[in-house]
This record gives structure tokens, sequence and C-alpha cells, in this order.
């Protein structure tokens, strides 16, 4: 999915990081941090096969540009992008793509990292792990069997 | 008046339809529309609404905003039930 200047998205195919920083490309900005989770191949002890992602899409699209405009408000950087992905997705793929653009590093450092906390936090996206033993759907910090996985 | 109720993840999975239209009173509040959700299907009440006061893990929105169990409710709102959230 291109996002066309869209500074939230949610994606079913593979982030272009470099197009994310482009679209927050401004001559005050001395610092972009960029956060770019994957999925990992061992969860909770268990061997991850795959994660499949859902949303509740109009929903998590709103929660995000909310979250980009609670960041603009919280914390002195000039633009943010959230970006994420739905799906399966393989060990080594991307997930969340979270870009924050600062006249300095310290405050684009601390508002990507409050930005991808938040997104895990209540933005309405949900994961199943795939994994050797079995399929689990993942509820915040809980794993449930998925008996129809 | 009727309200629309959407079922995400394991939820939807759990009651076997993603979407449905439900009827309740006027004035209904949030809480109100789910205790009609526990009768319709008991397998709310059973996962989901285990003990009387177990709501903490369970988020509800109304037309895309987190809302509280006391809101009251209008025709054609979209009301959604889901499990805490796991994206990142």
């Amino acid at each position: 999915m291109g996002n066309n200047g869209k500074k939230v998205g949610i994606s079913r195919g593979s982030f272009d990081v470099q197009a994310a920083i482009e679209r927050l490309s401004n001559p005050k900005a001395g610092a972009y941090v960029v956060f770019l989770g994957r999925v990992r191949g061992e969860s909770r002890g268990k061997k991850v096969r795959k994660l499949v992602y859902e949303a509740y899409e109009e929903m998590a699209l709103r929660e995000m540009e909310r979250i980009r405009e609670e960041a603009l408000e919280r914390f002195p950087i000039l633009d943010m992008v959230i970006e994420h992905r739905v799906g399966e997705l393989g060990v080594g793929e991307d997930t969340i793509l979270v870009v924050a653009s600062g006249v300095h590093r310290r405050e684009a450092f601390d508002a990507c990292s409050w930005a991808v906390d938040e997104v895990k936090r209540r933005v309405p996206v949900w994961k199943r792990e795939v994994t050797d033993e079995g399929t689990f759907w993942i509820e915040g910090k809980r794993s449930v069997p998925d008996y129809h996985g | 008046m009727r309200v629309k109720v959407r079922y995400f993840a394991r939820y939807r999975s759990l009651v076997g339809t993603g979407e449905e239209e439900v009827e309740v009173p006027e004035g209904a509040t949030v809480i109100d529309l789910i205790e009609k959700l526990k009768e319709l299907h008991p397998v709310l009440k059973n996962e989901v609404f285990a003990e009387d006061d177990d709501l903490a893990d369970v988020n509800v929105s109304r037309n895309g905003r987190y809302v509280r169990f006391d809101e009251i409710l209008k025709e054609g709102d979209t009301v959604a039930l889901f499990p805490p959230v796991s994206g990142g």
C-alpha cells in the first residue's frame, strides 16, 4: 500500500522506511529516529513460525492519528510517521514502523519510544502466534490457545 | 433502537461472527448492551465475562473510540468488543 504523504497507515505490504523518512523531510530537522519492529523467531520459550496480525482498521487508523497528535503536543518534535502491518508475517518480517523527526535527537528518541509504547497499549491490532506448540492469541501480556487455529 | 456490534480477534472466533445488529431499548448504556450480548451469546458469558465484575480485560469502543461502560447509546451506533490489544 502506498502511503502518499499520509503520516499514519495500516499496510499489507512491506514498509518503505526511506520513503517514510522522506515524508518527514524538513530542513529544520537534525534528527530522525526510526523504530522498526520485526517478527522474532522465539516467544515465551516457543519457536515462532509466523505471526498473523489483524486490526479493527478504521479505529486503528484513528487511534494512530491520535497518538501522533498527542506526541506532537507532548514532545517538541517536528513530525511523526506511524505504520503497522496486518496479515501473515514470517520471522524477520517488519511489523511496526515509527519515525520521529526533531531539531535535536533527544526529543525525537523520547517521542519515538513513547509512541511505540502507546501503539502497543491501545491501537486495536491483535496477533496470533503460530508456534511449534500450537497457535495462540496474544491479548496484552496473556497468551490464549486458539483451538480453531 | 438498533446498534451494530462488531467483534474482533478471539471474541469474533468465539461468537462466530464479526458483526451483527442488536435491538436495545432507548436510553440503553454500554453495560446494558453487554448484558444483552451475554444472553444472546452464552459463550461470551462463559469465556469472556466469567465473573460479574470481570470487565477489566474487555475493551469496548463506540464509533471508533474507547468508551466507558455507563455511556448512553444512540440509534445506529457501532459498538465493538475486543480483547486487550497486541500490536507492535
